[in-house]
């Protein structure tokens, strides 16, 4: 994946991090409400997205 | 927090004590391994920070003591909605993969030291440079301000009254400011590196003591269900626009802070600043998510509290895991050195970086013959005269003007563009990034300040930051005078 398309791609799930498809009082999933949980899951995954193109599309001289 | 009872007797006080002083023996260390004197020496530890080092002053910088005091009072207010601060800081991070990689490689080749001197290699306009300097120092000096206040509070806490609020801020600064003169950046990332393992202990030990001691999340949500329901009520869409805003606020202003883009300079090589800042991808989850489950421990233990019952709210949870015998005073100690490292090792970097500003962007400016011993020794005298300052303001400024010193990220926000788009669009023009980042400015300091000064203007109109608004009108007005300036020839 380009450069380009990877920061896009985590700029979508930056976006997505915002629980949006939550407007009724919730269920109890794992001792969270389930927009709690779909904020606190979004982070981490966001975090391993970041993660990932880290690793993968920023190449060093030291990579080399 | 004005309570005369002691959190700490005095062997915890003398430990405190001993640890504090202890940085000054860093310090001392730090200037020993001098290699030569110069602005980059000084400022970037020769840019020849490995990988231990820049991770943890790069972790212990972004986390100050906002994030032990300040995060999880935030999380007993609101609840649930206090996760968004894990994805505020995750968002700078994620900035800094935009942004870090070019600039790092700039910086190296052509010898930058400060933010504002990629703004000037770039654009090449002095009005443009010395402007987005000035925003980077009004956000320094707020930051510093704030985070003074926070550390002689601290002070009286601890100690019960004993050690009076203006004391402690002098003490405390004054050790910074020594062991920051001594060896500038070297000594600051060496007792960040110290700070910050302390801080990510303190956290992960909180965290996990509150897991086997009340239950973790099953316990919050079944005590909160029963005092305040209200919490379990997702985001309306105000909500969710402050929600994105603040994401906003983090991506484009945390992650432009002058110390945290110095810190970028200062790595040995990419790839060490390539790996700080994959690990630091990772710090919002163990640092920040934790607080904010201390938030809502205390939440579902102690309803209730008002606004300033609220910022005591890590205190309370660890006086009642005190009482319950779950932590005896090693772990109090512990949590109060780290809320202090967190403090100091913010103050130090901020005070460091605002020195490096005033000497290379402004003075060196007006003396451009000076020697690059001079320009240090002088950085020192400013770092000195600053600190002073600051700590006489910390302790005089009456309380309506700390409401004025809540503006940071509104301010360091407007100079995002002229970074990031100054990174990626080769044409773009020094004058399209002035007049935006003059008319961006111009708007989100003008909103807030009548906000806080009683007007009846909302800070955040229609659920978004008053700063996104000013970036938003920063962009458009770039937009239209490049659309405008475009040569058709071109």
């Amino acid at each position: 994946m380009s450069t380009k398309k990877s920061l896009i791609v985590s700029w979508i799930v930056l976006f997505l991090t915002v629980p949006w498809w939550f407007s009724t009082v919730s269920n109890k999933w794992f001792g969270l409400p389930d927009w709690g949980l779909y904020a606190m899951t979004a982070a981490i995954i966001y975090s391993l997205v970041l993660s990932f193109i880290i690793q993968t599309v920023w190449k060093t001289p030291e990579d080399e | 927090m004005n309570s005369q009872t002691a959190l700490l007797g005095p062997g915890g006080i003398t430990f405190l004590c001993i640890y504090i002083l202890s940085l000054i023996l860093i310090g001392w260390l730090g200037k020993r391994a001098r290699k030569e004197n110069s602005l980059s020496d000084f400022y970037l530890a020769g840019r020849g920070m490995g990988l231990l080092v820049l991770f943890l002053t790069l972790y212990a910088t972004q986390y100050s003591g906002n994030t032990l005091v300040g995060f999880a009072g935030r999380a007993y207010r609101e609840g649930y909605q206090a996760l968004v601060l894990v994805t505020l800081l995750s968002s700078a991070v994620g900035a800094f993969i935009v942004y870090a990689p070019k600039l790092y490689r700039l910086s190296k080749k052509y010898n930058f030291i400060t933010p504002a001197d990629y703004v000037h290699f770039r654009f090449k306009n002095t009005r443009l440079t010395l402007f987005a300097a000035s925003l980077c120092l009004m956000a320094l000096a707020n930051y510093i301000l704030t985070n003074l206040k926070a550390i002689g509070y601290i002070v009286v806490s601890v100690t019960g009254g004993v050690i009076p609020f203006a004391y402690g801020v002098i003490a405390l600064s004054f050790v910074m400011v020594i062991y920051e003169t001594m060896g500038g950046m070297r000594s600051v990332a060496w007792t960040d590196s110290l700070q910050g393992i302390i801080l990510m202990f303190g956290v992960i030990t909180i965290f996990i003591t509150i897991q086997i001691e009340y239950g973790g999340f099953e316990f919050i949500y079944n005590a909160i269900q029963a005092s305040d329901p209200q919490k379990f009520i997702p985001p309306n869409f105000t909500q969710k626009l402050s929600w994105l805003s603040t994401i906003c606020l983090g991506f484009f202003g945390i992650s432009i802070y002058p110390h945290a883009v110095q810190r970028i300079y200062s790595a040995n090589n990419e790839g060490t600043l390539k790996k700080s800042i994959q690990i630091m991808a990772f710090m919002p989850i163990i640092t920040t998510l934790f607080m904010v489950v201390v938030g809502l421990t205390a939440l579902a233990l102690f309803p209730g509290l008002d606004r300033q019952g609220s910022e005591g709210a890590t205190l309370l949870v660890l006086k009642d895991l005190s009482q319950r015998g779950a932590i005896g005073t090693g772990m109090m100690v512990l949590f109060l050195s780290a809320t202090i490292a967190a403090i100091m090792s913010t103050v130090d970097s901020a005070l460091l970086s605002m020195s490096s500003i005033i000497t290379k962007d402004f003075y060196k400016r007006l003396r451009p013959a000076k020697s690059q011993a001079e320009l240090t020794s002088i950085g020192k005298m400013i770092s000195w005269a600053i600190m002073a300052f600051s700590v006489y303001l910390a302790i005089v400024l009456p309380q309506t003007i700390w409401r004025l010193l809540e503006i940071k990220l509104e301010l360091l926000i407007q100079v995002s563009p002229a970074i990031f788009l100054g990174l990626y669009y080769k044409k773009i023009k020094a004058s399209s990034i002035l007049w935006g980042m003059t008319f961006g400015t111009l708007f989100a300091v003008g909103t807030m300040v009548a906000n806080k000064l009683g007007v009846d203007i909302p800070a955040k109109p229609w659920g978004i930051h008053a700063g996104v608004w000013g970036l938003i009108i920063n962009l458009t007005i770039v937009f239209i005078l490049e659309k405008i300036k475009q040569d058709p020839v071109e």
